[in-house]
C-alpha cells in the first residue's frame, strides 16, 4: 500500500501546473492572488510581509489582503490527484498540530458536498455560513462553531433577509440539475473526465466559467460578469462580501483546466461573449477601467511612515477581509482563546457578519471586543529595522498576530461588547 | 528551520537537466543547508570556458529568506568582489521572492556575468576599469577565468610546479589554498 502511494505521488508531482511555487509540493487548499497566481494557504501566509503591502511570490504584484481559500480549486485539485492530496493533508495537519494554529476547515468528503451545494441553491449555501446555518443544510465548520451559529441563528437570519440570492437560487438550482442530467456522483469514478460542468458554474450568469476571476472571498466569478458591476464596489454573487481593490485578473489556471474539460462549452461561451461585446460596444474598456482602478493602500503606508496618517497594526491581520496589516481601527476579540488571536478591521467589524476566521478560530457572535492601539515599541523598532525586517522567517512572522499584545500596552482599551448588526 | 523537503527537491530538479543548463548544485558534507553550485561562464564574455564555483549558505528562514552566495574562483567583474567573492544582486537581497530557487538565482549570477552592472558596483575598482578603460577590463577579466576558473587547468599547473621539484602533495594544497593561482602558488611554496 506504502509503495503505491509513493507511486501515485511521484506521479502526481510530474504536473507543474498544481505544484505550489514555494514549496514546490502540491498545492494543498490553495489561495488565489488578486494577480491570479495560486499558492498554498501556508505558503501564502508565510511569504506575507507582516509590516508593509506583501507581493506575489511570482509575479511581485503588490497585495493587502490574504484571499480566502478558493474552494473551487481545492475540489478541482483533491479530484485530480486524491491520493497525493490526502497525503498533503496529513502532512499539513502534523505541521498545524505542531504550530498550534489551523487552517480553514472544509468538509471531509468536499466532492460530495460541492456538487449537492452548488445544486441546492447554486452555490449560495455551501459558501457562506451564514445561509447554510440559518438553513440548517450540512456546512464546512466544525460542530462547535455550528452549533453556536444555529444558536446565533436569530440573529443570523437578519443578514440572511438581505441576500436577493434566495428567491432566484431555488429556481436556478433545479434547472442545473435539468441541464446536468447525470448522475451525482460520475466524477468520483477514475473516468477521464472526471468533472461535471456544474461543478464550475459562475454564481452570477449561472453559465460556464468564462475567464475566471477569484475574489478575495475565495468564491469564483467569469471576469465579465463582475466587470459588469460599474460602480466600482465590487461584490460577491455568493457571499456579499466586498471585494477590496478592485478586479482581480483571470485564473489562468483555472481557465485552462475549464477549457481543457469542457472544450465545446467553453467555445460556446466564447462566441456569445463576443457577440455580446460586439453589441455592447465598451464592454472591454468597462474591463481595462476597472482593472485600472485598482489601487494599494501605498499611500496610507507612506502615510505612516513619516508618523500621520492612519494606524498600521503590524503583524496583525483582519480575519474576516484578510487585510495585512490592518490599517486603522483594530478589534481584538477577547473571548477567543486561539493562539493565533481573532481580529478584525473596522469595516467588517461594522458589518459584524459571522464567518469562520481565516485560521478557523472558534469566533462567536457574542464575543466581546476591544479596540486595540498599535504597539509603539514594536513601531519605533520596526521603523529602524525597515529594510532588513521584511521578511519573516517562517510562520510565526504573521502570528506575531499576537505578538504585540503579550508586550505590555498600558493604552488597551475597554472591553465593548459587539455591536449589533446596523440594520 | 530551512524547509530541507524543498532542497531536497530543487537539488533534484536542478541535477536533472544539468546537461541544458550546466548548473550544477550539490550539498557540501551531509547538510543541506550549505551547498555548492557551479555555473559556467556564457560565451560570447570573458568568463567563457571558465566554471565559476559559488558558496551557498542556507538561513533558517529559506525559502523564505535568500540564500547567501558568494563566489569562491575569483572573478573580475563589477559587480562581483574581487576579493570576497561577494555578489551584488537585488534578487539576494531585497528583491528575492520565495518562488525562485537555488537554480533560478545561479542562472541569474550567470546573466550577472553577461550582463554587469557598474553603476552599482560591488567592487569599485573593477567597475572603474569597466567603465574607464574597457580593453585592460576585458583583458583582467580574461586573465582571471583563464587563471581561476579553468579547471582542467589544474592538472597542468600541478605538473609545471612539481618539475620545479616541489612535492606534489604540497603543491595541490597550495595551489587549493590560494585559490588555483599559480603565481601565488609558487610564491608560497618558495617563500616556504
Amino acid at each position: 500500500m506504502e509503495t503505491q502511494i509513493d507511486e501515485e505521488n511521484v506521479e502526481d508531482v510530474e504536473d507543474e501546473e498544481f505544484k505550489c511555487c514555494v514549496c514546490l509540493e502540491l498545492m494543498y487548499k490553495p489561495v488565489v492572488l488578486a494577480c491570479g497566481h495560486i499558492c498554498c494557504f501556508w505558503c501564502v501566509f508565510r511569504t506575507m510581509n507582516a509590516v508593509l503591502e506583501s507581493h506575489c511570490p511570482i509575479c511581485r504584484h503588490p497585495y493587502n489582503h490574504f484571499p480566502n481559500v478558493c474552494r473551487l480549486l481545492h475540489f478541482v485539485i483533491q479530484t485530480l490527484y486524491p491520493i497525493a492530496y490526502k497525503k498533503r493533508e496529513i502532512q499539513v495537519a502534523d505541521e498545524e498540530r505542531q504550530h498550534g494554529h489551523s487552517s480553514p476547515q472544509f468538509l471531509e468528503d468536499i466532492s460530495a458536498s460541492f456538487q449537492t451545494a452548488q445544486l441546492s441553491s447554486s452555490g449560495s449555501s455551501y459558501h457562506c455560513s451564514i445561509n447554510s446555518s440559518a438553513k440548517k443544510e450540512d456546512h464546512s465548520f466544525s460542530d462547535d462553531l455550528s452549533q453556536s451559529m444555529i444558536s446565533d441563528k436569530h440573529d443570523c437570519s437578519k443578514v440572511v433577509s438581505e441576500g436577493p440570492l434566495d428567491a432566484e437560487a431555488s429556481t436556478c438550482g433545479s434547472k442545473v440539475v435539468t441541464e446536468a442530467n447525470r448522475p451525482d456522483d460520475g466524477y468520483q469514478h477514475s473516468t477521464p473526465k472526471k468533472f461535471s460542468s456544474v461543478d464550475f458554474y459562475c454564481p452570477a450568469c449561472k453559465n460556464l466559467l468564462f475567464q475566471p476571476v477569484v475574489l478575495n472571498c475565495g468564491h469564483v466569478h467569469c471576469e465579465h460578469c463582475l466587470s459588469n458591476q460599474h460602480n466600482g464596489n465590487l461584490k460577491c454573487h455568493v457571499c456579499e462580501s466586498p471585494n477590496p481593490n478592485g478586479l482581480p485578473k483571470i485564473c489562468l489556471v483555472l481557465d485552462n483546466l475549464i477549457a481543457e474539460q469542457f472544450p465545446e462549452l467553453h467555445a460556446e461561451r466564447r462566441e456569445s461573449l463576443l457577440k455580446q461585446d460586439d453589441n455592447e460596444k465598451g464592454g472591454s474598456s468597462n474591463t481595462a477601467s476597472q482593472t485600472s482602478q485598482r489601487t494599494t493602500k501605498t499611500d496610507d503606508y507612506a502615510l505612516w511612515w513619516t508618523g500621520r496618517g492612519p494606524k498600521v497594526h503590524i503583524g496583525v491581520g483582519c480575519d474576516y477581509c484578510g487585510m495585512s496589516p490592518i490599517i486603522g481601527e483594530r478589534y481584538k476579540c477577547l473571548d477567543c482563546t486561539e493562539k493565533i488571536g481573532f481580529d478584525l478591521c473596522e469595516t467588517c467589524y461594522l458589518r459584524s457578519s459571522i464567518l469562520p476566521g481565516r485560521f478557523n478560530q472558534q469566533h462567536r457572535l457574542d464575543h466581546r471586543f476591544e479596540i486595540k492601539q498599535p504597539d509603539i515599541f514594536n513601531h519605533v523598532f520596526v521603523r529602524q529595522e525597515v529594510g532588513e525586517s521584511d521578511d519573516d522567517d517562517d510562520d510565526d512572522g504573521y502570528s506575531s498576530h499576537d505578538a504585540p499584545d503579550d508586550m505590555v500596552d498600558g493604552r488597551s482599551n475597554t472591553a465593548i461588547p459587539h455591536a449589533p448588526p446596523p440594520s | 528551520m530551512v524547509d530541507f523537503a524543498r532542497v531536497q527537491k530543487e537539488l533534484h530538479e536542478c541535477n536533472k537537466d544539468v546537461q541544458v543548463s550546466g548548473i550544477k548544485v550539490s550539498p557540501v558534507g551531509g547538510d543541506l543547508s550549505h551547498l555548492t553550485g557551479s555555473i559556467p561562464g556564457p560565451t560570447g564574455t570573458p568568463y567563457e570556458g571558465g566554471i565559476f564555483q559559488i558558496d551557498i549558505k542556507l538561513a533558517d528562514g529559506y525559502p523564505f529568506d535568500p540564500p547567501k552566495m558568494r563566489f569562491t574562483t575569483k572573478v573580475w567583474h563589477p559587480n562581483i568582489s574581487s576579493q570576497s567573492g561577494a555578489i551584488c544582486l537585488d534578487i539576494l537581497k531585497d528583491q528575492w521572492s520565495p518562488a525562485l530557487t537555488l537554480k533560478t538565482a545561479l542562472l541569474s549570477i550567470q546573466a550577472l556575468l553577461s550582463s554587469p552592472e557598474p553603476g552599482d558596483p560591488q567592487d569599485a575598482v573593477v567597475a572603474q576599469q569597466y567603465l574607464k578603460d574597457h580593453q585592460t577590463f576585458l583583458g583582467t577579466a580574461r586573465y582571471w577565468t583563464e587563471a581561476f576558473a579553468k579547471t582542467c587547468g589544474v592538472e597542468e599547473k600541478v605538473k609545471k610546479l612539481v618539475e620545479m621539484g616541489f612535492p606534489e602533495s604540497l603543491v595541490r594544497s597550495t595551489l587549493e589554498a590560494v585559490g588555483g593561482d599559480e603565481n601565488l602558488a609558487l610564491e608560497k611554496l618558495c617563500s616556504g
